[in-house]
């Protein structure tokens, strides 16, 4: 039970103590002023900016056992006053003094992993005021009152707040957390973990007592290195250091958090005066203490990547995009971008600095592709120089920034360094391997020349090279700080001895073990009942199989499912895992992708029909059960929705009149209707859906009364959700709902949404099995561990070459000899070390799996890692039992019908190809072109325009530059993003773009495009070239334009099959087929080879019978989907036909 | 969890000097040998260093190449700096105690604090005794009641019940406000305030009294 957990109890516990002595647990003032009697603490109500209250809101002395509180509230606030305070008499030591902002009973206890809050929280006094919140709430409205009053009394949450006087938001947070998040078994809180008897330990006892020189403590997996860190600062306390200079920093929020619980364990009242917190935490520290010097406001506003992104979108026409040009989707270029910015600032390496190695790369290039690489450098330079520009017109600063700028500003100032040094005397870094070059440098900074420096690290567990972590960063630590004394921990405290054995036969052959102690190890527990196993199986599907089988084995040996883990190298494989294992009914603690969950895709789809213009969500909504609506009518519904433009929430009275309706949709219509009636698009999209769902429906009770594991589960996803929908500020542009909806999007786009599949800390004691990546692994222990994919592309993974690589000599202490060599063998380095983690995350029991063949049937090699593994040691195992599926899943069909009137065409059947279901939300419901208008996507429409126009105009004459210019000027009159910042530029590349087309028309006479049929067996495609001309030499060309670029695959596409197919059906051998790109300004001919031609037309006979099958699966994808229109919605579909 | 290294008694002005003198600009290793030496005074030698380091600041001297110079004349120009001022309020001060024959505000916060001793019974005892309630006593603990604002009646009633002569008591309510000690504020962003002072009769008026008790205190 972690330590909220067990706030939560004793809160709660004071409360049934008061109530079952007669205080009426529905009168929080009653219940606040008994427990003040209860503690013996008085309480005195202060007018608000008396000196007592010392500008704060509430206070409690120590001394005199008085809360004081400024008078102000209603009884029910006040009694959250007092309780808060309660709750740092009866958890912390001392007195406490908390401000406005502080006292917040309904924060959630948890923050959502995005955004700021990646970086704030968890200081000490952070958490102390965390836990006074989460005392105060459950005290006054401890989680059994607010599950029995809401589930058994039939009053709902306005009602609640209502009676008791409470504020709705904290009865809302509250009842999310009694209802989602599984109750903790007072059993299961209880049953003791395998105890470690302590024995003298001299390695942790000699590097908690060194003193007078720089320290660095190799510490191996499982050797209790926090243990270690904790027993120095302890150590520095016994001699009377003074708390206050004390600085540890870490790179995590949850070993910073850790720290500081065990630290406020062992000494309460040093503990709030220790610094313990990340180097990003630390950075913004320093940020907001020396803001002026900085020329930034006092709190400046933080940009996470896709903040980042929105700055560069902002002044796109800005950025000299030569190589990197993208405008059909500049998102994900600028996506590169921001990484490279960070990449840089990671080095300390500023826009000038880049710039200036990028032009010594274009000195040095002696051939066209070294030129090309400098040529990307320099374009990436100037990109930096005005995004950091954008910055500083903002005032704001990025995550680079919380390090880089203060580290750059106390190299430039020594007196500042000197009173930084002055406070922060005593200085513990963890995790010392993830080390990068800022916060080295930062580190230097601060630590001077190391004296009272102490680091802890393992260069074998570095796995942050994605962000410019360097194992060699453990090996430089004695030439940066003379005089440095290195030890190791040599007691593994966690596995036995065979995983010790082979962590101990796998360190040698890493490289990462260059200039590093060799690793000793000695495995306390002993020898364990098992040696390591590789299981080896035929086919991936097998091997999935396998896994499932062997989880179920150790069950019955006695290894429950939550303490056992599958480790997974990439998050696609873990995906397949996931959906494997519970296809098997094994129970499994995973989210997956948390917006893409079955449960929070029903939400999302409400907010996106609250808030979207067309209300596209509705087709998803009203297939809940709920609504029960059938897909004919929700058809009907969305057409008069589209049809009937205006906001949506209030269309929705009107839908269940529309003509044609079943009884059963007009019903399920009206019921919706009731459900949002009165919500508001202005609220937060938090707001919303408490209301909704603890208002309007009863969805909570029914997640609520599932008692599966997977029916907990779910409810978790919700209240993730929930969480994360809390903590996104309604400070956005335009309406709340769609600002949150657009962030939804860009944080799965930008794979930050990875954060959010972190299991709440409530839900980790349920029996299941954990699924995560290695990375997310780190730092955490499982009786059982399960490693798939040891083949030579799973695991290791192979390299990927960087799209913005780093200019030369950037990276400092690099590896190779070229950048490309570098961040391969970097990226070699870190496969190892992943293999090392993962590994040594096992207990007792771990397993290796591996598929031998492919799923078409030829053979996998397996990974070189399987090859470092000790024989004597393993079992290999051939042929290990598999479990079967208890049924193939039935393929979902969904019958449409459709006349010849709706002739499915080459751009509907190339859609299909991309993905059958977007093919269908499109082109048979009609869904989607609701995207918010930016500026960029305004001027796509007006090329486009320009295009269809240019198509017609030709054929009756010849537009010159001018008359297209011309065209132009009314169409950007009408459509074009006048009035933006950047108008200008963004014509002059629509201008660029006209002429362009005009050129590429010269000598070409054209004529009308007529569509063309071509027939298959499964049905008739028709093809409608974009333009049709004939050339000087008489032949006809058929002309696809496209906005894009021209990709190295271009023939290979459906769509010049298609092309090819139609003109040799109307024009024999006499057409070509040409390609026009825009973007990089290129034409010329397509031809397809015969081999390809007929495997692409087999392919398009075999689409056309999927789609009068009515079979149309989701193709997922990590950058498309969030980019569909329908990705709020995608996925469960109204029962019944469809008929168009 | 401290332990104290010096059994000497040592006056802050005394160790104050002689950290001023040991180096032009104070660094970490001379901070941390004195507060090794005299843990005592902690946190006035982080603050008297803090304000040498950021005086020098302002000057510049840390990144001035006259920093040589300033070696030669023993003390850098902050460190003259914040002496004179040191001296200077040491100074009125003992001009204060001549005319007032009260101690001077900076040697009573090297006074200990009368109330910081006593135990929770003590202080709530101890409020009911001079007719008033904890935050009354906190006020008068912390010193946020003007000091010239004292009837010599609630004085002399306050130093008996307290049991301690009148001067100290006096010394202590002269004393600018101050933080407890116990109390956790350490980031940049989280700083209590104080200085915000009221008088005897706001005090008593606003720190919910009852009327008997509020007349009573005033009547003193």
């Amino acid at each position: 039970m972690d330590i909220v957990e067990q706030i939560r109890q004793s809160a709660a516990n004071l409360h049934n103590a008061l109530s079952e002595k007669g205080v009426d647990p529905l009168q929080p003032l009653l219940i606040a002023n008994a427990a003040l009697v209860h503690l013996d603490l008085l309480v005195n109500w202060l007018p608000l900016g008396d000196p007592a209250l010392m500008g704060a809101q509430a206070l409690f002395d120590q001394q005199s056992g008085t809360i004081l509180c400024g008078s102000q509230g209603s009884s029910g606030e006040r009694a959250l006053l007092i309780a808060h305070e309660i709750g740092h008499a009866c958890l912390h030591a001392g007195s406490s003094s908390c401000s406005e902002g502080e006292i917040d009973p309904s924060r959630t206890m948890e923050t959502a992993p995005v955004g700021l809050q990646r970086v704030e929280d968890y200081g000490a006094r952070e958490r102390r005021e965390l836990h006074a919140n989460v005392f105060a709430r459950e005290l006054i409205f401890p989680r059994t009152l607010a599950r029995r009053l809401y589930l058994g009394g039939n009053i709902n949450a306005s009602e609640i707040a209502q009676k008791m006087e409470l504020p709705l938001i904290l009865v809302r947070q509250q009842l999310f957390d009694a209802l989602l998040l599984p109750p903790i078994l007072p059993a299961a809180a209880e049953e003791p973990k395998e105890t470690i008897v302590p024995r003298p330990d001299p390695s942790q006892d000699r590097a908690a007592a060194h003193r007078g020189s720089p320290f660095q403590l190799q510490a191996g997996p499982g050797t209790g290195k926090t243990r270690t860190l904790i027993k120095r600062v302890l150590s520095l306390l016994n001699d009377g250091i003074d708390p206050n200079s004390i600085l540890v920093l870490t790179f995590s929020n949850r070993a910073a958090g850790e720290l500081v619980e065990r630290l406020s364990l062992s000494v309460p009242e040093a503990a709030t005066r220790i610094w313990v917190g990340t180097f990003h935490a630390f950075g913004l520290d320093l940020v907001r203490r020396y803001h002026d010097r900085l020329d930034l406001p006092a709190s400046p506003e933080i940009f996470d990547q896709s903040d980042a992104v929105e700055v560069l979108e902002e002044i796109l026409p800005t950025l000299p995009f030569v190589h990197y040009k993208n405008l059909w989707d500049p998102a994900l270029v600028l996506r590169e971008m921001v990484s490279a910015i960070s990449r840089a600032k990671d080095e300390l390496a500023d826009p000038i600095c880049y710039k200036s190695l990028a032009q010594t790369m274009v000195t040095k290039a002696k051939d066209p592709e070294s030129l090309m690489a400098a040529e990307k450098c320099l374009e990436v330079s100037k990109v930096y120089e005005l995004y950091e520009r954008a910055l500083r017109d903002r005032r704001s600063v990025d995550f680079g920034d919380l390090i880089m700028r203060p580290t750059l500003l106390l190299e430039s100032d020594p007196a500042l360094q000197q009173a930084v040094q002055l406070r922060h005397r005593h200085v513990l870094v963890d995790e010392y391997q993830d080390v990068n070059r800022a916060s080295g440098r930062l580190l230097k900074a601060i630590a001077g020349n190391g004296s009272r420096l102490w680091v802890v690290g393992d260069s074998r567990q570095s796995i942050y090279r994605f962000r410019g972590a360097s194992s060699v960063n453990m090996t430089l630590f004695p030439s940066e700080y003379p005089g440095t004394n290195s030890d190791q921990l040599n007691i593994n405290y966690r596995s036995t001895d065979q995983v010790v054995q082979t962590l101990k036969a796998v360190a040698p052959r890493m490289s990462a073990s260059a200039g590093m102690l060799p690793l000793d190890l000695t495995a306390m527990r002993g020898l364990g009942p098992n040696r390591v196993e590789i299981r080896k199986f035929g086919q991936p599907e097998e091997e999935t199989a396998g896994i499932a089988a062997s989880i179920e084995e150790l069950r019955q040996g006695g290894i429950p499912y939550c303490d056992q883990a599958v480790l997974c190298r990439s998050n696609s494989r873990m995906n397949e895992i996931a959906a494997s294992l519970e296809a098997r009914g094994i129970p499994i603690l995973h989210f997956g992708s948390l917006f893409e969950r079955h449960e929070v895709r029903g939400l999302l789809a409400l907010l996106s029909l609250a808030a979207e213009p067309f209300g596209d969500g509705l087709i998803r909504v009203v297939a809940d059960p709920r609504y029960g609506v059938p897909l004919q009518d929700a058809y009907l519904a969305a057409k008069h929705i589209r049809d009937n433009r205006g906001p949506v929430l209030r269309t929705l009275t009107n839908l269940a009149e529309i003509p044609g309706l079943s009884p059963d949709g007009a019903r399920g219509l009206a019921s919706l209707a009731a459900d949002l009636e009165g919500l508001s698009t202005r609220d937060t999209a938090w707001s919303f859906l408490s209301m909704y769902l603890l208002e309007r429906t009863d969805l909570i009770k029914k997640l609520a009364e599932d008692e599966s594991v997977t029916g907990r589960m779910r409810a978790v996803a919700v209240w993730q959700f929930l969480n994360f929908l809390r903590s996104q500020s309604p400070t956005g542009k335009g309406a709340p709902i769609r600002h949150t909806l657009d962030k939804v999007r860009q944080l799965v786009l930008f794979a930050e949404e990875r954060d959010l599949r972190q299991i709440p800390a409530a839900a980790l004691h349920l029996d299941a099995v954990r699924i995560m990546t290695v990375h997310g692994s780190k730092g955490l222990e499982f009786e059982a561990v399960h490693v798939p994919g040891l083949t030579v592309a799973g695991f290791p993974l192979s390299n990927r070459a960087q799209r913005c690589p780093p200019p030369a000599g950037m990276v400092q202490d690099a590896l190779g000899t070229t950048v490309a060599d570098g961040a391969r063998q970097a990226h070699d380095q870190e496969e190892e070390c992943l293999f090392f983690v993962a590994l040594s995350r096992a207990r007792t029991h771990l397993r290796l799996y591996l598929a031998q063949l492919q799923a078409d049937g030829r053979n996998r090699t397996p990974s070189p890692f399987l090859g470092w593994l000790p024989a004597h040691n393993c079992n290999e195992i051939l042929r290990p039992p598999i479990m079967a599926l208890p049924k193939a899943l039935a393929t979902e069909t969904i019958a449409v019908s459709f006349q010849a009137t709706w002739p499915i065409t080459d751009r509907r059947l190339v859609s299909f190809e991309k993905c059958p279901r977007r093919f269908f939300y499109t082109h048979f419901l009609g869904l989607g072109n609701a995207r918010k208008p930016t500026a960029f996507s305004q001027t796509h429409d007006c090329i486009h325009e320009l295009i269809r126009w240019l198509a017609t105009t030709r054929i009756s004459g010849s537009p010159t530059v001018e008359m297209a210019q011309a065209q132009m000027d009314k169409i950007w009159e009408a459509r074009g993003p006048v009035g933006h910042a950047f108008a200008q530029e963004y014509r002059q590349l629509a201008t660029a773009m006209a002429i362009s087309l005009i050129s590429f028309g010269k000598d070409r006479i054209f004529t009308k495009a007529e569509p063309i049929p071509i027939n298959f067996p499964n049905g008739q495609i028709i093809v409608e070239p974009n333009e049709q001309a004939r050339m000087p030499n008489g032949r006809v060309v058929l002309r696809r334009v496209q906005t894009g670029r021209q990709h190295s695959d271009e023939s290979g596409r459906l769509e010049y099959t298609l092309y090819h197919a139609a003109g040799q059906a109307k024009f024999g051998a006499n057409y070509e087929v040409e390609a026009i790109h825009l973007a990089d300004d290129k034409t010329g001919m397509v031809t397809v080879t015969q081999k390809k031609a007929s495997a692409r037309l087999e392919k398009s006979n075999a689409m056309l019978g999927r789609i009068t099958a009515g079979i149309f699966p989701a193709d997922s994808d990590p950058t498309t989907c969030p980019r569909c229109p329908h990705f709020f919605i995608c996925g469960t579909i109204p029962k019944g036909s469809l008929t168009l | 969890m401290r332990k104290s290294h010096t059994a000497r008694m040592e006056s802050l002005e005394d160790v104050l000097y002689a950290f001023s003198i040991a180096k032009p600009i104070p660094d970490a290793e001379l901070l941390e040998e004195f507060i090794r030496r005299y843990p005592e005074y902690t946190e006035y030698l982080s603050d008297f260093a803090m304000e040498i380091v950021k005086d020098s600041m302002i000057a510049g001297d840390l990144a001035s190449p006259d920093a040589e110079q300033a070696r030669k004349f023993q003390f850098s120009p902050s460190v003259t700096r914040a002496m004179s001022r040191f001296q200077n309020a040491l100074y009125i001060s003992q001009q204060k105690e001549k005319a007032e024959s009260v101690p001077p505000p900076n040697r009573t916060v090297i006074i200990e604090n009368p109330f910081e001793k006593l135990t929770r019974q003590e202080i709530r005892d101890l409020s009911t005794r001079i007719h008033a309630n904890t935050t009354l006593v906190g006020k008068l603990r912390d010193r946020q009641i003007a000091h010239t604002t004292f009837s010599p009646g609630f004085q002399q009633l306050l130093a008996k019940e307290m049991k301690a002569p009148l001067s100290l008591v006096a010394a202590h309510l002269a004393a600018p406000p101050q933080v407890r000690s116990g109390s956790q504020f350490y980031k940049s962003e989280h700083k209590p305030e104080v200085g915000n002072t009221q008088t005897f009769e706001e005090a008593v008026k606003s720190s919910g009294l009852t009327e008997e008790q509020q007349r009573f205190l005033l009547s003193l």
